[in-house]
């Protein structure tokens, strides 16, 4: 069974990642993982560093994955998938192993791309080596107990940022990581979240298809370290893409394209308001952040009109 | 036995239930299946840990939460 009719399109029914997980009730990672396992298929390397789905999927003597799967540090991610994919390079210029076109994916969480493994994936996307690295942002290392990362938006109460009388909670804005990728000149760069779900797996499938390196950051609500309950996962990775906090975009050789036209940009009050860990913050402070948010889009927007593709309608 | 943590589970209303599916995708858990002999959307119990996405996403509003006893 290849493929079946399957909610409102064609989707396949492969299922790499399977249930059992022990993920928090409503983990929009875990989905995110599963559309995206779906969209990489069986003929796969997964190398998955230190971080929630690593934790969740192999607890000690049992896993989630069907397909082979590796577990790397923190920060060693991205070379340890270039490892495999020059290993596997090299056994078949050798002939010790048939060509099977196995695809190498490198998943880790924000904490393992933006801050600890940086300098791999820096590294790894230089060389070019032909992998798929997907990062699973949920904007704080939520495993250890919600301590801030270089990926936690302005504001945001964390263990480690708290708000209080004197704190307003995260005092740095959020790192753009997708940036970072593209200034490496990389072939595919794309951004995706696991509320638009047909898009998700449309973009892994196209990063997996690119010769070359390619990076897809992917936003998922964390219900238990977002403060927000089980059932808004969905509806909260919605809001930031239409909020323009986390525009949906790709990048294919330079090229931006934005992927939904948004007319007009709901107000970022709603998306804060539905989290807990924004619920300290004041009406300057959501004026504030509603004006880089609007900055920040207006800049995708004149990259993407420079590049000449238009958006599909929403 | 209760997957730990759980307070509700879905229970899915077959009368207004199209058979469309978009729970079992956007479910983390995979816990939801179309069972074909009966044409009926089952949920797993053993790995539904009750988390409402079903039910924020169901288009006919056919899955209601309802207390486990």
């Amino acid at each position: 069974m290849a493929t079946a009719v399957h909610g409102p399109g064609i989707i396949t029914e492969l299922e790499p990642f399977t249930p059992g997980h022990r993920a928090c009730s409503g983990c929009a990672e875990a989905l995110a993982v599963r559309l995206a396992a779906k969209a990489i298929g069986n003929n796969a390397i997964i190398v998955n560093a230190t971080g929630c789905m690593e934790v969740v999927a192999s607890p000690f003597p049992y896993t989630s994955w069907r397909i082979p799967w590796i577990h790397t540090l923190f920060e060693n991610a991205a070379a340890v998938a270039s490892g495999v994919e020059a290993g596997l390079k090299s056994m078949e210029k050798k002939g010790k192993t048939p060509e099977r076109n196995i695809k190498v994916v490198a998943l880790a969480g924000d904490g393992g791309t933006s801050d600890i493994g940086l300098q791999a994936l820096s590294g790894a996307l230089e060389r070019g080596h032909d992998f798929v690295y997907i990062c699973l942002d949920n904007e704080a290392y939520m495993n250890t107990g919600i301590q801030r990362s270089s990926a936690t938006p302005y504001g945001a109460s964390t263990t480690t940022s708290p708000a209080g009388k004197e704190s307003l909670g995260q005092i740095t804005w959020k790192k753009n990581m997708p940036a970072i990728a593209v200034a490496h000149d990389i072939p595919y760069v794309a951004t995706a979240c696991p509320s638009y779900h047909r898009d998700l797996m449309k973009k892994v499938a196209k990063a997996v298809a690119t010769p070359g390196p390619a990076y897809v950051h992917i936003l998922s609500a964390c219900p238990t370290g977002w403060r927000c309950p089980t059932d808004d996962a969905i509806k909260i990775g919605r809001l930031a893409v239409k909020t323009g906090t986390f525009p949906l975009y790709e990048v294919e050789n330079g090229q931006y394209k934005l992927n939904l036209n948004l007319t007009k940009l709901e107000p970022v009050g709603n998306y804060l308001k539905m989290q807990g860990r924004f619920r300290h913050l004041t009406e300057d402070t959501i004026k504030e952040i509603q004006e880089r948010v609007t900055q920040e889009y207006n800049k995708l927007v004149a990259l993407a009109s420079k590049s000449g593709e238009k958006a599909s309608p929403e | 036995m209760p997957v730990e943590g759980r307070t509700y589970i879905p229970v899915v209303d077959e009368q207004k239930c199209n058979k469309c599916r978009m729970c079992r995708l956007l479910c983390p858990d995979l816990a939801i299946t179309l069972n074909e002999e009966k044409g009926q959307i089952q949920i797993d119990l053993d790995f539904c840990k009750g988390c409402d996405i079903c039910v924020a996403f169901c288009p006919k509003e056919a899955i209601k939460m309802e207390l486990e006893k």
